[in-house]
């Protein structure tokens, strides 16, 4: 799988810095920062995220990477600095192009299938294409056999996966996702990641929040490496994981790597 | 009458046998209903409430000729009416506050808050008082004619269960706004379809709150008894004639109110109960006790 996905990653990243130049990125970051209780969560980052790109934001604890995404996804208001989507100032409906599945999944007290229905609200579909596309959605995770589950008595895994389903259902331009799998086992893990894979084949922009440098690898074409709310890396995963040789990468992204003993020494 | 026969009778039924034969009827009540023999639980439950006043001392032929009695019919019935009207004006009134309670802020909202919580421990004798003052003859709504009747006893009740009903559907509504703000935010849900999310998942605590609510009205004595006056086949209702009848001696009668009044405390709370479950339980599954995971989360 993990072969899979970065041998299409190549092609779509050759793709997208080709012509990265006059299209108008999905989301763009400017210089932002972000300050709670006087202390700074986020220092001037910017980045640009174009449609179909997956982007993995790699960094240690407090780094800030949550709060990287909840700006973003406009969750939180930046202190400083601007967000874009689409070139544009974010309004309500620009979520109705990203879906966001947070660290800690947040579901309501109904059915799975009725947890993406009422997903797939905002977005005003027919009745027949919101069946539809529960039904694929139940289906991409596995989840099929679960649909009149009640979502409170899913297990751990089951609900993120269902969280995962929501998300996937509303067929994003961005999937937003907050270190999805960092309390699954491996084979939710997997699945996880397999729906992941398949959404970005579909041409899903991915964000995603990790400390996990292996799953890193397996789904990124580009790497941001976050360090006390600096953006200190941002480079096309083989370079990242290449240069982490040749201490080429910031001191602290290195020691972050060394210290998951990924490095190439 | 010295101290023996019924007296003693009814002193030892209420020191030793009260909590553990309540409890042993309590038991078949709750937990055959919850194993979904719903039938058999009624059956055994009655059995076991039977046997219980039967120990407490309780004259069996009396226990059931006094179900025929036509006036303790009359006093279940207007107990009920007053404290179901009660209920359904306190979630009328009290939903609305709890949400004002738990909106943004606006101004006035820290008072409000305060006057919930002072308004959820009134005492109800006091309640009684000032509505006495509000509605006798000489009161500046003595023209409504209300004092004495059952409308009045719905007023007091109503003012008892409502800060009961806001204060705690408040807190539900806090507790699931925090839940479900992000979520909410990121779906980009507008602003009806956040309200009426939000209602709909605070369906359980709501239910809770309308509990509480009754609790208050149903067992609250201080308040009725002065704007109702405990007139026979008028304003008398359970709490009010146990009040009376202990005080008047006949003992017998007092403790099959109260145990009256305890069974269909028990009855409405199961009620409540099976409401919430019925509330959560999205697709039924199945009846039986191991099928219904969840129950009492």
């Amino acid at each position: 799988m993990h072969a899979g996905i970065s041998a299409s990653a190549n092609a779509a990243m050759s793709a997208s810095s080709a012509d990265s130049g006059q299209m108008v990125p999905l989301l763009e970051l400017r210089e932002v920062s972000l300050w709670r209780d006087g202390c700074a969560l986020l220092r001037g980052v910017s980045l640009t995220l174009f449609a179909g790109e997956r982007v993995v934001l790699l960094g240690a604890n407090g780094a800030g990477k949550t709060c990287l995404l909840s700006v973003a996804h406009a969750l939180m208001n930046a202190s400083g600095g601007a967000v874009l989507w689409r070139g544009l100032e974010p309004k309500r409906e620009q979520r109705h192009e990203q879906a966001l599945v947070p660290q800690e999944s947040v579901l309501l007290r109904r059915s799975a299938e009725a947890n993406i229905r009422h997903g797939l609200l905002p977005l005003k579909l027919s009745g027949r294409e919101v069946k539809e596309r529960t039904a694929a959605a139940l289906a991409q995770v596995g989840l099929t056999g679960r649909a009149q589950t009640r979502a409170q008595v899913l297990s751990g895994g089951e609900k993120q996966r269902l969280v995962l389903a929501r998300a996937l259902a509303r067929k994003p331009a961005l999937l937003l996702l907050d270190e999805p799998t960092a309390r699954l086992d491996p084979s939710h893990t997997q699945a996880m990641e397999l729906a992941i894979g398949q959404a970005a084949d579909q041409g899903t922009a991915i964000f995603f929040v990790t400390h996990d440098p292996v799953q890193a690898r397996a789904l990124a074409q580009r790497v941001l490496f976050l360090h006390a709310g600096r953006l200190l890396a941002d480079l096309p995963a083989e370079q990242f994981f290449a240069q982490a040789s040749q201490s080429a990468l910031p001191r602290e992204a290195y020691q972050y790597l060394k210290s998951r003993s990924l490095t190439m020494d | 009458m010295g101290l023996g026969g019924r007296k003693f009778a009814f002193f030892l039924g209420f020191s030793l046998f009260f909590p553990v034969f309540l409890s042993f009827s309590l038991f078949f009540w709750v937990f055959l209903y919850l194993s979904g023999f719903f039938g058999l639980s009624v059956l055994f439950g009655s059995f076991c409430s039977l046997c219980f006043l039967a120990i407490l001392g309780v004259d069996m032929a009396s226990f059931l000729a006094s179900f025929v009695a036509p006036d303790l019919l009359e006093i279940v019935f207007l107990s009920l009416r007053v404290s179901g009207a009660a209920l359904v004006l306190g979630c009328v009134f009290g939903f609305p506050l709890g949400a004002a309670l738990a909106a943004a802020p606006w101004r006035g909202q820290g008072v409000l808050r305060l006057l919930v919580a002072v308004a959820m421990g009134l005492p109800p004798v006091v309640v009684g008082l000032f509505l006495y003052l509000l509605l006798n003859r000489a009161g500046p709504l003595g023209w409504m004619a209300l004092l004495y009747t059952p409308s009045a006893m719905i007023v007091a009740q109503v003012i008892l269960a409502t800060p009961i009903i806001a204060g705690f559907s408040g807190e539900v509504f806090v507790r699931v706004a925090a839940d479900h703000r992000d979520l909410f935010r990121s779906l980009g849900l507008t602003r009806w379809q956040v309200v009426l999310t939000l209602l709909y998942e605070s369906r359980l605590g709501l239910v809770a709150a309308a509990t509480a609510g009754f609790g208050r009205a149903i067992s609250e004595v201080g308040a009725v008894l002065v704007v109702g006056g405990n007139i026979a086949h008028a304003t008398r209702i359970m709490t009010t004639a146990i009040a009376l009848e202990t005080s008047r001696g006949d003992l017998n009668r007092a403790v099959i109110l109260g145990v009256i009044l305890l069974v269909l405390a028990l009855l409405v709370n199961l009620f409540f109960l099976w409401l919430r479950m019925r509330l959560d339980d999205t697709p039924r599954v199945g009846k039986r006790l191991g099928k219904r995971a969840g129950f009492f989360s």
